[in-house]
């Protein structure tokens, strides 16, 4: 069946193609919850209301452009809407950091840390920086989206970055540290 | 080691090929929480919830109505003693003491009496009667002092069934010390409204209260003759009295008799009842305790050969004063009905002796007619004396909504889904009153509308802002000139120009606020005492609100104006009016409209066809 035919199964509320839908998205989805989620449960909880939204919107989708970017932004606006009634994106303070480069060494850095400590980041920069750095947006549209300015999108994504780096720089401390006392 | 990378790129390439699948049980919580969602997705229709508000202001105007008629049954005053008693003055004559307000029937003969009445207390399902009877006053030699002082003797109660009517009968001088008594009368005729005299029988006496027509035409004549008798205060000999009327009446003024005369075509009270007395020759006095107001009361006696009763007209001055209906009572002379009677009873009245009678109808019936009466009297009012003018402040909640599809904003959104807003209009009408049924209504309400058109999509597209597919109705302010918006229906991502900046499930707010002058006619279908109209007209609508917004997660972000919206425009207007009377000059009204506009949007309004449903309600104030 293609995409096309699953669609418009899916408009007609047919269950199976729901699911079919369901099975051929929910793994790249899921992944996207994870990274805008402070943890695993949560992450279910996106997912599952952003497949209803999805079901339920899904007639306003009349097939002009990707399909799975539609999901995708239904994706990111659930995750965002969980904060944006928390309101916890209201108290930050605008203070403007410039923007700079922040380098890390590479070395063996698994994804799974990496997601780790993503989750880890207070929800306000961990919104901004997935915004910002894995989805694309600028800082203008981040403050659209979360109701903030662009300065204080700039530098909650600044706090981020140096967040993660430094909890990055500390896991290969300690990796090289158990390397060594491995030796 | 040395090896450094920014950690932009190190997640960004790293999440690349980062994939999890989810658990299996987000699936079946999906698949459960659709089916529910199939169930539940009933909304509750509109017309239920104005049923629910109606049924709310019927329950509070017959809440009203209770209470208001319950104080009608309940309010009245019983007499005092303070009421009950004149005071007359040695020195300065009679007069009577403040707050009475009683009427002065003179018998000719021997003996006179006061009849204090108090409508209220006639209304009232429990009322004592009493009759205050003095013998001892007789003829010529009677002194007003005499009076005073006899005025407690003689005093009895009679209680029938639950009913009871408080009567004094007192004796009065009589005869030559008529005169000075009426002239002392008129000194304060602010306490005294009218004056009676009436000639009397010897012995016994039947005080009948009935409705007569020919009462009614007569004592419009006479009534007149009264007037002369006050301007000149013209004592009537007893004689005279009991030739032509038996009365004499002493008013306040010329008007205040004419008010009587006025309010004597419409309101005609009559009580029938009888007091009989035993061995009393009467003369009697008919006063009313009157709240506000008090009126001149004109009494007729008539004495028929075989039943020598007084006719006693009693009639209700609320319309001058009010809910605190005044009473007057009247001894209605009914010569005209029978003439040869009064004839042989102006014979009588020189000194026959009348033989004792018996009683032909109780009190009780008597009352039970007169609150009869009174019932049609109320509705004769309403026919005959309308007030012309009426103001009338109201509050209703509007309902704002289209007819049709299509959108004011844009074609964009004309398949979107609109929902109304319900809001809240107030303003004052007036109305004219042209006859009984029709009334010409005018009036000034402000008027909040607005409307939400679902399912939008914004995006920001912060490098141009007039890159995108803006709405073409919407002047954006410019803080928001980076916003656009497009119907997430027709989703196009080739309108997007950057990724991912979109707000899914927000709305689009529009909203307007008018003032509205509604010029309409009601015609009145249903006369009870809940009257029900059906009003039809147009309204002019002044913009005085023009606002956009844009609702996300409830929270409204302005966002500029429509820049097609009439400053001027119109409704035709249809609906029903509920009137509910509390009292003659306040009612209570409830008008369910509907109300279609027809040209609120200059252009490009998409088919948009809106319309106001209304549930007004108020009071009216009658002037």
């Amino acid at each position: 069946m293609s995409l096309e035919q699953l669609i418009i199964k899916c408009k007609k509320n047919n269950r199976k193609a729901q699911g079919e839908l369901y099975g051929l998205y929910a793994t790249k989805l899921f992944t996207l919850c994870l990274k805008y989620s402070k943890n695993y449960a949560e992450s279910e909880d996106n997912l599952q209301d952003a497949f209803l939204t999805i079901f339920n919107k899904i007639k306003q989708y009349k097939g002009n452009g990707s399909f799975e970017g539609w999901m995708k932004r239904i994706v990111i606006n659930t995750a965002l809407q969980r904060y944006r009634k928390a309101s916890v994106l209201d108290v930050i303070k605008d203070d403007d950091l410039e923007e700079e480069l922040v380098e890390v060494e590479v070395s063996q850095v698994s994804l799974e840390f990496l997601l780790e400590i993503i989750q880890e980041l207070p929800d306000k920069y961990r919104l901004v920086f997935n915004l910002y750095v894995l989805d694309g947006f600028s800082h203008r549209e981040i403050a659209e989206m979360l109701n903030i300015s662009t300065g204080t999108s700039k530098s909650n994504l600044s706090r981020a970055r140096k967040i993660l780096k430094g909890k990055i720089e500390e896991n290969q401390f300690i990796n090289k540290k158990l390397l060594e006392n491995g030796k | 080691m040395g090896n450094k990378k920014n950690i932009d790129r190190l997640f960004q390439e790293g999440f690349n090929s980062f994939e999890v699948a989810p658990d299996d049980k987000v699936w079946r919580n999906i698949e459960s929480m659709l089916d529910e969602k199939k169930e539940s997705k009933k909304n509750i229709p509109i017309w239920m919830r104005y049923a629910g508000i109606a049924a709310l202001l019927l329950l509070f105007i017959g809440g009203v109505g209770v209470v208001l008629l319950n104080g009608q049954n309940t309010g009245a005053i019983v007499n005092t003693p303070e009421n009950e008693h004149r005071i007359l003055d040695k020195e300065e004559g009679n007069s009577v003491k403040e707050g009475t307000h009683e009427v002065l029937v003179y018998d000719k003969g021997d003996k006179s009496a006061v009849i204090q009445s108090n409508k209220e207390n006639l209304l009232k399902d429990d009322v004592v009667v009493r009759v205050k009877t003095e013998t001892d006053l007789l003829g010529e030699e009677n002194k007003l002092n005499d009076f005073k002082s006899s005025t407690d003797e003689g005093e009895s109660e009679l209680f029938v069934g639950n009913s009871s009517v408080t009567v004094n009968v007192s004796s009065v001088t009589v005869n030559s010390e008529n005169q000075k008594l009426r002239e002392l009368l008129l000194k304060n005729k602010s306490d005294l409204k009218g004056v009676k005299s009436v000639t009397n029988s010897k012995l016994h006496k039947s005080l009948i209260v009935k409705e007569d027509a020919f009462v009614l035409n007569k004592n419009i004549t006479e009534e007149k003759e009264v007037d002369q008798v006050v301007e000149n205060r013209v004592v009537h000999d007893d004689k005279v009295n009991t030739k032509r009327n038996d009365n004499v009446i002493v008013g306040d003024s010329e008007e205040v008799v004419d008010k009587e005369l006025g309010f004597q075509k419409r309101k005609e009270k009559k009580l029938l009842g009888k007091i009989g007395n035993e061995d009393n020759k009467l003369s009697v006095v008919l006063g009313e305790n009157v709240v506000d107001k008090n009126k001149v009361l004109v009494d007729n006696q008539k004495y028929t050969n075989s039943e020598k009763q007084v006719i006693v007209r009693v009639d209700s001055i609320g319309l001058v004063s009010g809910d605190d209906v005044t009473l007057s009572a009247k001894l209605t002379d009914d010569a005209l009905k029978n003439s040869e009677d009064n004839k042989e009873v102006i014979g009588d009245v020189a000194g026959k002796e009348l033989v004792e009678n018996p009683v032909e109808k109780t009190i009780e019936e008597a009352i039970a007619e007169l609150e009869e009466l009174k019932e049609e009297e109320e509705e004769e009012e309403e026919n005959v004396a309308f007030d012309k003018w009426k103001i009338s402040p109201r509050i209703a909640p509007v309902f704002y909504n289209t007819l049709s599809t299509g959108s004011p904003i844009d074609n964009e959104l004309s398949n979107n889904k609109k929902k109304g807003q319900l809001t809240m209009s107030y303003g004052l009408g007036v109305g004219y009153v042209i006859n009984n049924r029709l009334t010409v209504r005018a009036g000034i309400n402000n008027v909040e509308l607005g409307y939400d058109t679902q399912d939008v999509a914004i995006y920001s597209s912060p490098e141009t802002s007039d890159s995108g597919p803006r709405l073409k109705n919407i002047n954006f302010e410019p803080g928001a000139s980076s916003l656009n918006l497009v119907s997430s229906d027709g989703f196009s991502i080739s309108q997007i120009p950057s990724s991912f900046s979109l707000l899914f499930d927000s709305s689009l707010n529009q909203r307007l606020g008018y003032l509205e002058v509604p010029l309409e006619l009601s015609y009145k279908v249903s006369d009870k005492k809940m009257k029900i109209d059906l009003i039809a007209g147009v309204s002019t609508f002044f913009l005085n609100k023009n606002e956009i917004y844009t609702e996300v997660d409830e929270k409204l972000r302005y966002i500029g104006e429509a820049n097609n919206l009439n400053k001027v425009s119109y409704s035709t207007n249809i609906g029903f009016g509920f009137n509910y009377k509390i009292s003659n000059a306040f009612n209570f009204n409830f008008e369910p409209m509907f109300k279609y506009q027809l040209n609120a949007f200059s252009k490009d309004s998409g088919n948009f066809r809106p319309y106001i449903l209304g549930v007004y309600s108020g009071f009216s104030f009658k002037f």
